[in-house]
């Protein structure tokens, strides 16, 4: 039965990746809810599970990883894991695209911009007649601020890195799609070309009402795109809720040391410290509360017993025995 | 632990790599079975080129493991004691050519200038003047009757094309990160070269050391049959030529074995080189180790 | 004193092909002193790393001189002596290009040590290998030795990279994009331990970034360039540019860069920019590099190139207007 709140519900989603070693839990028995209509960022470290997450969603695992059994990915009521190879065809670009990260190559070069697009609609079997789909087309186009004229004409090396960005946002958008994740979409972009784009995103959010997701380690991008947070480390859930409430009043010492290791242009920099320590071997976590070797409010509880996620009022929940203590 | 002078350790990490990789300890068994029949394999088994026209063309029996040639004469025998002289000849004239190319490739993309000019011209000579004839000319001038010169001569001439390529890949290293720190840290070129260029080249170096070890074994057969060098009965490329084209061996049913027991072994010695070379690039590079 | 390295009048054309040259760099004069920090701030393409292999001794400019300790180091009787060579050294952005992947970091530390005949000895070379790895926080460092660089994490290689710069007692180590590649909640810590070789050992750093954040924090008191398209369009102590930018291009930067704080950060701003294009190499605009996309763009904008000028003391940019607003801080619109 579909969800008419969350557009997306995760329950205890397990992918580990098979290696000479042994198995490396990339997603650590995980639980999480996808807010319809919301921008939701989901931010950490690289090793953090947050790219394998993305890419259950959009079934792009690599052949070695393993999902759990009793993993589900619910999208509008639907289980992603039981779906067979048609129907995620027709999940995948319809109901939910995906912007991947250093994106501005995944473009042909040897096909045309609008023979692009036209290529995706005909994959899909939409039915429509190609003038409407120029129309439809010139429209996503106008959206992220590219002049249709130019670009449909072009072969992707003739665009600058921004605007072949832009192309493949325009590009997810092309179906319609009910959901939109990003995974790093600006790397590798100039800091006024990212300014940009994350405007672009930022109305393409408001404009069409559409569900996004951001996947990044990049702080200020959250704070600039997101309503929702959800902070991972080390394949499990630390902490989410709304922004204001996680960059605020953060109720997890990982992510205000998250906060407080980002260096800003405006603010004392003697406030600034990093994180001591650095992030665990996925092959040997620490047992109990996976950031317990470098938090500082650490107590006995903490290395023998795994926090689960606690409702700290609002929708407010963090993965924290201490999190009491810790209120300013 | 890797010390980089102390061999003993690193032989038996690189035996160990070696034994993880399924081809590549097959491909070492293959190696190491040629190996011994071409050392021990003469002094253990007789060679009896004795003719016997009766008993021509026999397929596979107790008597005779792979059957006979065109003459009676036992095929197994004449493998083992051919293998002597193809392997020493393809090992000898892969190494020659290798070690020339890789000097000669390596110092021109890393020195540059004139010197890499003088090279790289050097290199198109060889290139462009076509091989045989001047082989042929060698071998009147020079008497090639044992397998180290013969390897020599065939060396001369499958080391261009290699140097060639090492350097465009030295050349692209060359502006690798890495490289230019070692030249801001003074280091000398010997080390640039040895330590840090060569070996991201070997896998290619392998697999072009593979192609020149095959290469000779055929180059060897034309240039026996030129009448430049000694015939040498036994070479396994020439026992193929006999069964193929001279004996008719390949109109008598029985003869099959004639005929591909030389195939089969160039082609299993081959197949095992390539094997084997696969763990070697494991050796070389760590992150290829699964 | 004479600064470590010096840049006069130093431009760097590259021949595309046949028919177009590419003008990199534009009549660059830069002095490091001994222990200073120093930024070199700017977009891609801007020309600070051809800037930095530069002051790296391994390209040749097309005019100008270069200085080290006052020895113009491309005349012609010039010859490199080992301890000119090895003044200044480098850290690269990718860590994994500028360690050699098929030795250890082990080996790769040792062969300098052993070279350079610092250690004598396996004994001592370990020893010696094991201090450098400390001092750069790689603890145990037995742990690492015989690691390849594909089996440590981006943050750690680069830690090695910069341990390595230092093995010669290097005055300046030019830093491209160090912390570009590591994950950002990292990146101070990497920032953090080059401040205490700075501040201990005395090194200076030229540090080559577009993260105005991260050069903010790592430059304190030194200063900073900021450059456009092979130009210096401002230039002077950091923290006096980032209070009071005045060239249009560093408030545009200034604007693009978001902060932490997700109210201010969700404010709606306009860049002060006419147009996002940068210039190509095909259409070079007249005058001043930045008049398309400048908001406040004149007519003698387009007829000549601006000289740095002074604004105050070291501060100097590269502009004809004195109608360029000040900038808000926060009101970005």
């Amino acid at each position: 039965m579909p969800d008419t709140e969350h557009i997306l519900r995760i329950k205890d989603l397990r992918v580990e990746y098979r290696v000479r070693e042994g198995f490396v839990k990339s997603v650590d028995d995980i639980d999480l809810d996808i807010e319809k209509g919301k921008f939701t960022a989901i931010i950490g470290e690289s090793g953090c599970g947050k790219s394998t997450l993305n890419n259950v969603i959009m079934d792009i695992l690599s052949p070695n990883a393993v999902i759990g059994k009793n993993s589900r990915v619910f999208f509008n009521g639907e289980d992603l894991l039981k779906l067979d190879r048609e129907r995620l065809r027709q999940f995948r670009w319809r109901k939910a695209a995906m912007v991947f990260q250093a994106a501005q190559n995944a473009l042909n070069p040897l096909l045309k911009v609008s023979e692009q697009f036209l290529d995706v609609i005909e994959d899909h079997e939409t039915g429509e007649k190609k003038r409407e789909s120029l129309q439809r087309i010139n429209k996503l186009l106008e959206l992220v601020k590219l002049d249709s004229r130019r670009v449909l004409s072009s072969y992707p090396h003739e665009l600058s890195g921004g605007m072949r960005q832009r192309t493949i946002i325009a590009l997810a958008l092309v179906l319609d799609p009910e959901f939109l994740i990003l995974d790093e979409p600006t790397t590798a972009l100039d800091i006024i070309t990212q300014s940009y784009i994350f405007d672009i995103l930022t109305d393409i959010h408001n404009r069409l009402g559409l569900t996004m997701a951001l996947v990044t380690h990049d702080i200020s991008a959250a704070a600039r795109l997101a309503d929702n947070v959800v902070v991972m480390y080390a394949g499990k859930i630390m902490e989410t809720g709304d922004i204001h409430s996680i960059f605020n009043s953060s109720r997890h010492p990982y992510s205000r040391g998250l906060l407080n290791a980002m260096p800003s242009i405006e603010g004392e920099t003697v406030k600034k410290k990093p994180i001591p320590g650095s992030p665990p071997d996925l092959l040997n976590k620490p047992p109990g509360c996976v950031f317990h070797p470098r938090c500082g409010l650490a107590g006995e509880i903490c290395a023998k017993e795994e926090p689960g996620l606690e409702d700290t009022g609002g929708g407010h929940k963090t993965a924290c025995h201490k999190w009491r203590e810790a209120l300013p | 632990m890797i010390m980089p002078r102390n061999t003993g350790k690193r032989l038996l990490e690189s035996f160990t790599i070696i034994k993880h990789n399924r081809r590549a300890f097959f491909g070492l068994c293959v190696l190491v079975f040629f190996i011994l029949m071409a050392t021990a394999g003469p002094v253990v088994i007789p060679l009896d080129m004795s003719q016997d026209f009766l008993m021509r063309f026999q397929g596979p029996s107790w008597a005779h493991i792979l059957g006979t040639d065109f003459a009676g004469r036992d095929i197994f025998q004449q493998l083992v004691h051919g293998s002597t002289d193809v392997l020493t000849i393809a090992f000898a004239t892969a190494f020659f050519g290798s070690f020339i190319a890789v000097l000669v490739g390596l110092s021109a993309g890393l020195v540059g200038g004139k010197f890499d000019m003088l090279m790289m011209r050097i290199i198109d000579i060889f290139l462009t003047v076509p091989n045989f004839p001047i082989m042929i000319i060698f071998a009147s001038i020079f008497r090639i009757n044992d397998p180290i010169s013969f390897a020599l001569v065939l060396a001369a001439w499958s080391w261009p094309g290699l140097a060639r390529a090492l350097r465009a890949q030295v050349l692209s290293l060359k502006h690798k990160e890495f490289v230019e720190v070692s030249r801001v840290m003074a280091m000398p070129y010997r080390h640039i070269m040895f330590k840090e260029a060569l070996p991201g080249l070997m896998p290619y170096l392998m697999i072009n050391f593979i192609d020149m070890a095959r290469g000779a074994i055929t180059a060897s057969v034309g240039i026996m049959l030129l009448g430049l060098v000694p015939l040498s009965v036994t070479n396994w490329g020439m026992m193929l030529n006999f069964a193929t084209f001279q004996t008719g061996a390949i109109y008598v049913p029985s003869a099959l074995s004639y005929l591909l027991s030389p195939m089969l072994a160039i082609i299993l010695f081959q197949y095992g080189l390539i094997c084997f070379a696969s763990g070697v690039e494991e050796i070389f590079d760590p992150r290829l180790r699964s | 004193m004479m600064p470590v390295v010096e840049l006069r009048h130093v431009n760097m054309e590259f021949q595309l092909d046949r028919k177009r040259r590419f003008t990199a760099l534009r009549d660059i004069n830069l002095e490091i002193n001994e222990g200073e920090i120093t930024a070199i701030v700017g977009e891609s393409g801007c020309g600070k790393s051809t800037i930095g292999r530069i002051c790296l001794g391994v390209l040749k400019p097309t005019m100008g001189a270069v200085f080290y300790n006052g020895r113009y180091i491309w005349d012609s009787g010039f010859s490199w002596d080992k301890p000119t060579r090895c003044m200044v050294q480098v850290v690269h952005q990718d860590s994994y290009a500028s360690l050699n992947p098929l030795r250890t970091i082990y080996q790769t530390l040792s062969d300098i040590l052993r070279f350079h005949k610092i250690t004598r000895g396996d004994k001592d070379t370990r020893s010696k290998v094991k201090s450098l790895l400390e001092v750069v926080g790689l603890t145990p460092p037995e742990y690492f030795l015989d690691k390849y660089p594909f089996q440590l994490s981006g943050g750690q290689r680069q830690r090695v990279s910069i341990t390595r710069a230092t093995i010669l007692n290097p005055k300046l180590i030019i830093a491209d994009e160090p912390v570009s590649a590591v994950d950002a909640s990292l990146r101070l810590s990497i920032l953090d331990l080059m401040l205490r070789l700075n501040k201990e050992f005395g090194i200076a750093f030229l540090y080559i970034t577009h993260d105005l954040a991260t050069a903010r924090y790592f430059v304190r008191d030194g200063r900073m360039i900021v450059m456009y398209f092979g130009s210096v369009v401002e230039e002077g102590r950091i923290r006096e540019l980032i209070d009071n930018p005045r060239h249009p291009y560093l408030h545009a930067l200034l604007s693009a860069m978001s902060t932490s704080d997700p109210s201010k950060a969700k404010r709606k701003r306009e860049l002060p920019l006419k147009s996002l294009d940068m210039p190509t190499v095909d259409n070079l605009p007249s005058g001043c590099l930045f008049n398309p996309r400048c908001p406040y763009a004149d007519e003698i904008c387009e007829k000549e190139f601006p000289q740095l000028s002074t604004i105050e003391g070291e501060h100097r940019i590269s502009c004809y207007l004195d109608r360029v607003p000040r900038w808000e801080k926060h009101s970005r619109n």
